[in-house]
């Protein structure tokens, strides 16, 4: 089992919630990553993929902290959200 | 008042004694018993970082109040103010650590620990790790963090965020507070230098979630397409790079978006 598919367990993670990733888009120094169309098109179905699980409310993703370390930016993030399976948040929100 | 978050402007605080801003501000603390959370960050500005040492005044007709939580941004932990700290505050109500920015925990930490009978109500403790050499000090701080996270507490913490070297710590976390832990957040930040962070493999996070079977929120580090070695896209860029006479590479969906000179794959 990989590494999302084991966050995704029912039996791994059996009370999870919100998964926040730090990293996972892995997108150069110079990209801004703020909207799901920033996203690079391979790296969305394995974004999907975790908000795949109907018990997971919420997953946030940061990427770009090379850059802050480097430039002094700060880094950047997606966010998507659900309540009670209603979608209140897409990845397209900074 | 039961909230108090507190940003000072760094060139408004004296850089070697006793701050008139600090005083005023630490009277009003002591003048407030319902206060439950305070938060004290010094900012920075820019790219330029001051040196400042601000230091609470000896005020004797008052203690702080019993804090619920304490928030600490790049506040001096020198002797003197822990000190202060330790003997001006009541920590029997004190829950949440939130240490950021700290250049040296560790006596904060040794002398907290000297004190932890006194926190039954301390269910989370966040931490940025300082950058570490390997001195001396760091070896001492990593000692301190690592004994202070094995003491045993009934129940165990709740919420636990380490950033920054956290490898060291995981285990101890896991087998002390993996049953009482809702939260958990480990995140070591990318470096523009090598050695690169280290992450979690697939077994490891497998093993997290069966020690740690309450956890409702995670957030750990993560390659692009999982992390099935425990070195980062960058730092395997950097080793392509560096073999001039490779070609090819085989793991080209690791590589490929950290390498933009890799223009082959099998």
């Amino acid at each position: 089992m990989g590494f999302v598919e084991t966050l995704l367990s029912e039996t791994a993670f059996p009370s999870l919630r919100t998964i926040e990733l730090f990293g996972c888009l892995g997108v150069s120094d110079q990209t801004l990553v703020s909207r799901w169309s920033h996203v690079p098109t391979d790296q969305r179905p394995l974004i999907s993929k975790l908000t795949s699980r109907p018990s997971i409310n919420r997953v946030q993703i940061h990427v770009g902290e090379n850059r802050r370390l480097g430039g002094g930016y700060p880094a950047d993030w997606v966010l998507w959200e659900q309540d009670n399976r209603e979608l209140v948040r897409p990845f397209d929100h900074p | 008042m039961h909230s108090l978050h507190i940003y000072f402007d760094p060139s408004e605080l004296d850089t070697t004694k006793t701050s008139p801003l600090l005083t005023h501000i630490q009277t009003q603390i002591v003048d407030s018993p319902n206060l439950v959370e305070l938060s004290m960050k010094i900012g920075s500005l820019g790219c330029v970082i001051y040196d400042v040492d601000p230091k609470f005044a000896r005020l004797k007709r008052k203690r702080f109040p019993p804090l619920e939580k304490l928030i600490l941004e790049a506040f001096p932990l020198t002797v003197e103010n822990v000190d202060y700290w330790m003997e001006n505050m009541d920590w029997s109500q004190m829950g949440d650590f939130d240490l950021r920015a700290i250049d040296e925990p560790t006596y904060f930490l040794n002398e907290s620990m000297k004190l932890v009978g006194s926190f039954p109500q301390l269910k989370s403790l966040h931490m940025e790790l300082p950058w570490f050499g390997e001195t001396r000090d760091v070896q001492e701080f990593k000692d301190t963090l690592r004994y202070f996270l094995e003491v045993p507490r009934d129940p165990g913490f709740s919420e636990i965020s380490l950033e920054g070297g956290y490898q060291l710590y995981l285990q101890t976390i896991l087998n002390r507070h993996g049953e009482t832990l809702k939260k958990l957040r480990l995140h070591d930040p990318e470096r523009s230098y090598e050695p690169q962070r280290e992450m979690l493999s697939d077994l490891e996070l497998t093993d997290l979630g069966l020690q740690a079977p309450n956890l409702e929120e995670i957030s750990v580090d993560i390659n692009p397409t999982g992390n099935g070695s425990l070195v980062s896209p960058s730092a395997r860029c950097q080793t392509v790079i560096v073999c001039s006479g490779i070609v090819r590479a085989s793991q080209w969906d690791l590589w490929r978006h950290s390498c933009p000179r890799l223009r082959s794959h099998p």
